[in-house]
């Protein structure tokens, strides 16, 4: 019996030393990281060829000094670290004859222009790089490190810079809406092309540090406000409000949010209304909108929401639901920015990258829609459906549907195999 | 059921951990979704155990971690692109892509690191990493003509023999040859990190540029080298005229790319050059070469105030600054810079002399700047120069 005990426990035992990982390590994991930034120069021109994050140990930047300054910033523009050095092309060359003889020769070459190779230690918070001249503070050239530390973490996600990178967005995981009962959450309607190319667009030139998050709420019932307030900020979220339509469009004039929360009833201006001012706007119509509205859904509100929303939630509202829809939302952005990066370092257009982008919301929107007009029960107004022109809606949306996703499917392949070329990790959506 | 009617509940659990404990090694080696990497030798072909691998960029452990040697089992790889990192002591790091369930095994050689470390236990933290390389070409000055010399690139020994000369009367007693008024920390050999690197199929030519050329692939590899030597046996003949090649020739390409060259057996040569290279030390000869107020703590100044200043407050004579001239009369060379060391002084090139007190002072203060993290690592603090003690303008 103890034998039997005793060898059940060693086989125990071993499947846990076994597990990949565990047991004694010999050596501590190493995650050195360096940037190195290739700069051309000419003369005192200098220019930047390329810029490249991988695993290495970098050099002592404290030990050398010269008349260049190099400056690592973080996105708030503090300095992370700073460290000067010599500009290349200097040479000290000397000749000398025979040991015991004293006579020598200077000798010099000059190199105006060259290659110079800045090797830097990944340090938290980099976001840029800055060179400049101290003799006369010129800037000779500026790095935005954003896209490149993107890239490397996709490729890396588990490195433990790039998981603190990606933690403070919280509720990252896809939220389990099949299960959610209708219509508590809906992931809804389909944002426009433009505005998803636009907002992709940006998304490529900087990687914002994921400082707060900033959130309109626009609602005309002021408890709804405050309350919705104090929740968010209590989740790590900052908060503007507005209380009308206009107090929104007014606010937007000087702030832009990282997403608008918009009730649709309200007056003069109803939600939908400003949603129309806010996506005439060039430069607002990349702004995520969650719209939240007292209404159920009704084919007459399917036919609606193809205008540019990201999300849709019925008062009244669980906070935690609430919550999951807004996290939902900006991971999406966050998600479409990083994975637009590498698609254009695949050579991927951007239009065909963005109607993919677009073609994929809308299917998963008019999927959803479509599950819940085909149940009766979810259908408040069920008289709506017995109309022909609802009927007509529900057939459209289905064609259209399947229809999107044989192009969003032919469109996945294309793009894939482009990354895949490239060895880029494949699109995840 | 005769099992179970004669044990009772006791065999019952036995049975329940017995299978439990299987499964959970079946599930924990191979999981649901398992990739097997496999790394070997790229020379040899042979498993290689000991080496660390990461995927996606986490640590997984390392090849000697199951029975069999060599190999890693990924569990649970979702479907998509993968990346695998090996890292083994003495060879090159290698990152595999692997698309899955396309591949359910991936190959990753890793091939053997030229890179070979001198200290004795190991490389220091954070001290200065000087790394040498052989050379093929030497120089005639007689003939005024590069050659061939095999030396290094056929004897991997003698190389090594030449680089710990070099290490050993150089760098190793460098208080020898510094200011005792400004004496070097005691243990100031532990600054130090010595390397060779030895590839004989790409060797480096100390006569391609002023300061010679490395072949591309040194600067992937060796990322953290702050110096590194392109030495070569000697040269031939007697200098002549300047259309000699220089013996000696720094060259700075940016951080961590600093360059030079030196002939192994002129220690005044290795020691100047490494003046320019490692401490930023300028030339105090009067020639052609670089002139500039090497701030913080030089040893040469552009006016003659900023070198009477920084002599007083560091209590040094001002009277001994002068202007960089020749010592021929009337003055065949003269710059517009001022030096105070007295000779004879290494900075000087051809003197077989010491580094006088400024430069001294420079060299203490590009040690203490890699101290602070020697001593971080250390966990006792310690003594730093700040740059801002300079009183040079």
């Amino acid at each position: 019996m103890r034998a039997i005990v005793i060898s059940c426990l060693v086989i125990l035992l071993a499947g846990i030393l076994c597990t990949p990982g565990a047991g004694a390590q010999s050596l501590p994991p190493n995650y050195d990281k360096i940037l190195q930034i290739h700069l051309d120069y000419q003369g005192n021109v200098y220019s930047v060829s390329s810029v490249e994050v991988r695993y290495g140990k970098a050099p002592n930047l404290d030990i050398i000094s010269g008349p260049l300054e190099g400056t690592i910033l973080d996105s708030n523009g503090n300095v992370v670290k700073s460290f000067s050095f010599q500009g290349p092309g200097t040479t000290y060359g000397i000749i000398t004859g025979t040991p015991g003889d004293s006579t020598s020769l200077g000798y010099t070459e000059t190199s105006p222009s060259g290659a110079m190779i800045v090797t830097l230690p990944y340090l938290a918070g980099m976001q840029k790089f800055t060179l400049s001249d101290s003799r006369d503070g010129a800037l000779l050239a500026s790095v935005d490190l954003g896209p490149q530390l993107t890239t490397f973490c996709t490729a890396y996600p588990r490195d433990p810079d790039c998981l603190v990178l990606a933690a403070p967005l919280p509720s990252a995981e896809p939220s389990a809406d099949t299960t959610v009962p209708v219509p508590t959450l809906l992931l809804s309607a389909a944002a426009c092309f433009a505005a998803g190319c636009i907002a992709a667009g940006i998304a490529v030139r900087t990687i914002r540090r994921r400082t707060k998050k900033v959130v309109l709420i626009v609602d005309d019932e002021p408890g709804i406000v405050e309350f919705v307030t104090i929740f968010l900020n209590k989740k790590g979220f900052a908060t503007l409000n507005a209380n009308s339509g206009a107090a929104c469009l007014d606010i937007l004039k000087k702030q832009i949010p990282d997403l608008i929360l918009l009730d649709v009833r309200m007056v003069p201006m109803d939600g939908w209304q400003t949603l129309g001012q806010i996506k005439k706007n060039p430069g607002l119509k990349s702004i995520p909108v969650l719209m939240l509205t007292g209404s159920s859904l009704t084919a007459e509100l399917a036919k609606r929401y193809n205008i540019c929303i990201d999300d849709y939630i019925t008062k009244p509202f669980k906070l935690e639901d609430l919550h999951t829809a807004i996290n939902s939302v900006l991971m999406r952005k966050q998600t479409l920015k990083e994975t637009l990066s590498l698609a254009r370092k695949a050579g991927i257009e951007k239009e065909k990258f963005c109607e993919l982008a677009t073609l994929t919301r809308r299917i998963s929107v008019n999927r959803k829609l479509l599950n819940i007009l085909d149940v009766p029960q979810a259908i408040p107004t069920q008289a709506d459906l017995d109309t022909l022109d609802d009927m007509l809606v529900v057939d459209y949306m289905n064609v259209k549907t399947r229809d999107n996703e044989k192009r969003a499917e032919q469109l996945r392949q294309e793009i894939n195999s482009a990354l895949r070329q490239k060895g880029f990790p494949e699109l995840g959506w | 059921m005769t099992f179970l009617s004669s044990t009772g509940k006791t065999r019952w659990i036995i049975a329940c951990i017995l299978v439990f404990s299987l499964s959970f090694i079946v599930s924990a080696v191979y999981g649901q979704n398992p990739v097997g990497v496999v790394v070997r030798d790229a020379g040899t072909r042979e498993n290689l155990g000991e080496a660390q691998v990461y995927f996606d960029g986490g640590y997984l452990g390392d090849t000697s971690s199951l029975n069999e040697t060599g190999i890693v089992v990924i569990p649970d790889v979702n479907q998509g692109t993968h990346t695998v990192r090996v890292t083994l002591s003495g060879y090159n790091e290698n990152t595999t892509r692997f698309d899955y369930p396309a591949e359910t095994t991936v190959e990753v050689l890793l091939s053997k690191n030229p890179l070979v470390s001198l200290n004795p236990n190991g490389p220091f933290p954070n001290a200065i990493n000087i790394v040498f390389y052989p050379s093929s070409t030497s120089y005639s000055c007689t003939d005024n003509r590069k050659i061939s010399d095999p030396d290094y690139i056929d004897n991997e020994t003698r190389f090594r023999d030449d680089v710990m000369n070099v290490v050993n009367t150089t760098y190793m007693n460098l208080d020898q040859f510094t200011s005792p008024a400004d004496p070097l920390p005691k243990d100031y050999q532990s600054s130090f990190n010595f390397y060779y690197y030895y590839d004989p199929s790409s060797p480096a030519d100390a006569f391609s540029g002023c300061s010679g050329s490395i072949p591309a692939g040194y600067w992937d590899n060796v990322t953290f080298s702050d110096v590194v030597v392109i030495l070569y046996p000697t040269y031939y003949g007697r200098y002549a005229n300047t259309s000699c090649q220089p013996t000696g020739c720094t060259q700075i390409y940016g951080p961590g790319q600093s360059q030079m060259k030196a002939p192994a057996d002129q220690e005044r040569i290795v020691r100047l050059e490494t003046g320019h290279a490692l401490f930023g030390l300028d030339d105090t000869f009067c020639g052609d070469t670089f002139y500039w107020q090497n701030d913080p703590y030089p040893n040469v100044w552009s006016s003659l105030a900023s070198c009477q200043a920084d002599a007083q407050s560091h209590n040094r004579d001002p009277a001994q600054c002068r202007q960089i001239e020749s010592g021929d009369s009337p003055h065949s060379c003269i710059r517009n810079f001022w030096q105070w060391d007295p000779m004879p002084d290494v900075m000087a090139g051809a003197y077989d002399g010491t580094f006088g007190d400024a430069a001294t002072q420079r060299i203490n203060y590009v040690l203490s700047q890699s101290r602070v993290g020697i001593q971080a690592q250390l966990g006792t603090g310690g003594p730093s120069r700040s740059s801002s003690e300079s009183g040079a303008g």
